[in-house]
């Protein structure tokens, strides 16, 4: 491997390695499997470092080849939905054990239902949220307009500020 | 405008994507009605776990990453210098190398005698041809003159 190439890599991971990470963990939901697939993803950018032109593309590039490791994963585990929805209720049911209510708790109600929005909802919200991938480049990602994006956007951030709301209202 | 459009303007609020005659009209409907100040609270709290989240990368992904990195390929005299050899055969190279080399002194010695000898010769020829040319007689030159003025 050659300094400079190094060099390049170091600093395209620095950069990307969060936003890649959170949107492999948000939709897998398990921590394993999202470290296999994002090492993956950035060894596949350390093979291909030599051909990569356009650096100022590189974060949608990341994405999109995490996004096809996921739904490789899904179609490989196909009662993900089962065990992961499993985890989110027991997290909700031990989160429901005292009455009082603090930011750690609250922390907790966020995660769990950003986890139990349907994954294609999910998606969208995360690689805006974590990935901070703009509306065209997630509508060119997911294959829907720009409009749809932002509107679906919209739905998602009503939705789960409504439970959270709920939630959060429930305990207090 | 109903609640909705607010709620979408919060949104934008909290991407910095809000102008400012929007943000007037925003804050005014804010100061108004409870379900979208209740709204704003719960987005604010959203954001920030986002936020916090955010910033995690596990250490030891980072290192498993970094070791797993394809190594750099060396060349063949590398390979050779970091190639791990049995001691007898370390041994054999070293006595053959002080064998090679007791050898050339050997060679170089005779060579030196050699030329020592041809020295010397030479120098009892030059001393012979000095001794000849001594014990010749001395031979006088005299001009000869034909124009008798």
């Amino acid at each position: 491997m050659e300094t400079k190439q190094l060099i390049s890599f170091t600093n395209i991971y620095s950069s990307h390695k969060k936003p890649v990470y959170h949107y492999v963990v948000k939709m897998v939901r398990s921590t394993m499997t999202a470290e296999d697939i994002v090492q993956n993803v950035f060894l596949k950018l350390f093979e291909k470092m030599t051909t990569v032109k356009n650096f100022e593309s590189i974060r949608f590039w990341l994405l999109k080849t995490a996004r096809n490791e996921v739904y490789s994963y899904f179609r490989k585990a196909k009662n993900h939905k089962e065990e992961t929805l499993e985890e989110n209720e027991a997290s909700l049911l031990d989160s429901n054990l005292s009455d009082e209510i603090d930011e750690k708790e609250i922390n907790e109600i966020v995660r769990s239902e950003i986890d139990l929005l349907p994954v294609e909802l999910r998606e969208i919200f995360v690689l805006r949220e974590y990935s901070e991938l703009s509306y065209e480049k997630i509508a060119q990602m997911v294959g829907v307009s720009k409009e749809i994006v932002k509107s679906r956007l919209f739905s998602i951030r009503q939705k789960l500020i409504k439970n959270v709301s709920k939630k959060i209202g429930v305990k207090r | 405008m109903k609640c909705d459009d607010y709620q979408l303007f919060i949104h934008d609020f909290l991407e910095n994507e809000l102008d400012k005659e929007n943000q007037k009209l925003l804050f005014s409907h804010l100061s108004e009605c409870e379900n979208c100040g209740n709204y704003l609270t719960t987005a604010v709290s959203v954001s920030r776990v986002i936020n916090e989240d955010k910033d995690f990368f596990p250490a030891s992904l980072e290192e498993q990453i970094f070791n797993n990195l394809p190594k750099e390929k060396t060349s063949i005299f590398e390979n050779f210098l970091t190639v791990k050899l049995p001691a007898y055969f370390a041994y054999a190279l070293v006595a053959i190398v002080l064998l090679l080399s007791f050898t050339l002194l050997s060679e170089v010695n005779k060579y030196k005698d050699e030329l020592h000898q041809t020295s010397v010769q030479l120098k009892e020829q030059k001393r012979t041809v000095e001794l000849l040319f001594n014990t010749l007689p001395t031979v006088e030159v005299h001009p000869v003159l034909h124009n008798n003025l």
